[in-house]
């Protein structure tokens, strides 16, 4: 069943496929070369960059004063009443003026003054 | 030579240009698609680079390369079943696809047949009887390449057969 006819190989290639394939070859090993070099020193700056940084953390928590780093009770100022700003002031008074909408149409009407035209003015 | 820096360049593009084609079709053969079988070469021959001056030389540099790129291809093929979870069967369909669309494919149709039938067989039968057969390299070389006795190598080769037979007589 297995003649020499079925060994041949039925497989084919583009045209100048393995003429070409070394250079292929070539330039992807000089690539992974360049990555291999480039990429040592890349890591070794990283992990000693991380180092230095553990190194200066564990010297700011071994020379930090434990005992007056938290805040005291009595390192927080009063605040004095007296010193409040224009802003909260003036808050303070106009928050609690109410209009009186009766006395002002009381006013109104005690000077004759024409509704419509104000309206209109308004509008204008 | 390969330990020296100068010379390395020099002997590793004698070994691309003398293994080139007799590893390409050999990973043609298991993966089917050229794409694919150009990317695996080419991986094949960077591993070989890569781990050139540890090449021990008392194993054969050609035993060497094909077990190289036996493993680049059946890794391949398996990183194609996880990453798509499909079952072995679908594995063997998407190739048989790939053989019926393949504009590189030079054969009639007996050997259409044949590929289709050589497609159907576990990875390992696969493969020892394209070595076998196609390749007509001994059973100890193909021992020393895929690390398998020489004994469970004649079995496979031999069931291989059978069911190809068995195959092209069905069909």
């Amino acid at each position: 069943m297995f003649n020499n006819e079925l060994k041949k190989n039925p497989f084919a290639t583009p045209a100048d496929y393995f003429d070409n394939l070394p250079t292929k070859i070539q330039n992807r090993c000089i690539v992974a070369k360049k990555r291999q070099k480039t990429g040592f020193v890349p890591k070794i700056v990283f992990a000693g960059g991380i180092a230095v940084l553990m190194f200066a953390l564990f010297l700011s928590y071994l020379t930090t004063d434990k005992e007056n780093s938290g805040v005291q009770t009595a390192d927080i100022l009063p605040v004095d009443n007296q010193e409040q700003s224009p802003l909260e002031n003036y808050l303070k008074t106009t928050s609690k003026k109410i209009i009186n909408q009766d006395a002002m149409i009381d006013y109104i009407a005690s000077r004759n003054v024409n509704i419509d035209y104000m309206l209109l003015a308004k509008f204008d | 030579m390969f330990r020296n820096p100068a010379q390395k360049s020099y002997a590793f593009n004698l070994i691309t240009r003398k293994y080139q084609e007799r590893l390409y079709w050999h990973v043609r053969k298991i993966v089917i698609s050229h794409d694919d079988s150009d990317d695996l070469v080419q991986n094949t021959f960077l591993k070989a680079w890569e781990g050139l001056e540890s090449f021990r030389e008392e194993a054969q540099l050609f035993t060497w390369l094909y077990r190289i790129a036996t493993n680049e291809a059946l890794t391949f093929l398996r990183k194609k079943r996880t990453k798509f979870f499909l079952p072995l069967t679908d594995v063997e369909n998407q190739l048989s696809n790939t053989l019926e669309s393949d504009s590189y494919f030079s054969g009639d149709e007996m050997q259409m047949k044949l590929q289709k039938a050589i497609l159907r067989l576990p990875e390992k039968q696969r493969i020892v009887f394209n070595m076998k057969y196609f390749d007509e390299m001994k059973y100890e070389e193909i021992s020393s390449i895929l690390g398998t006795s020489v004994g469970a190598l004649k079995a496979s080769y031999h069931h291989a057969v059978d069911k190809i037979e068995k195959f092209l007589k069905e069909n």
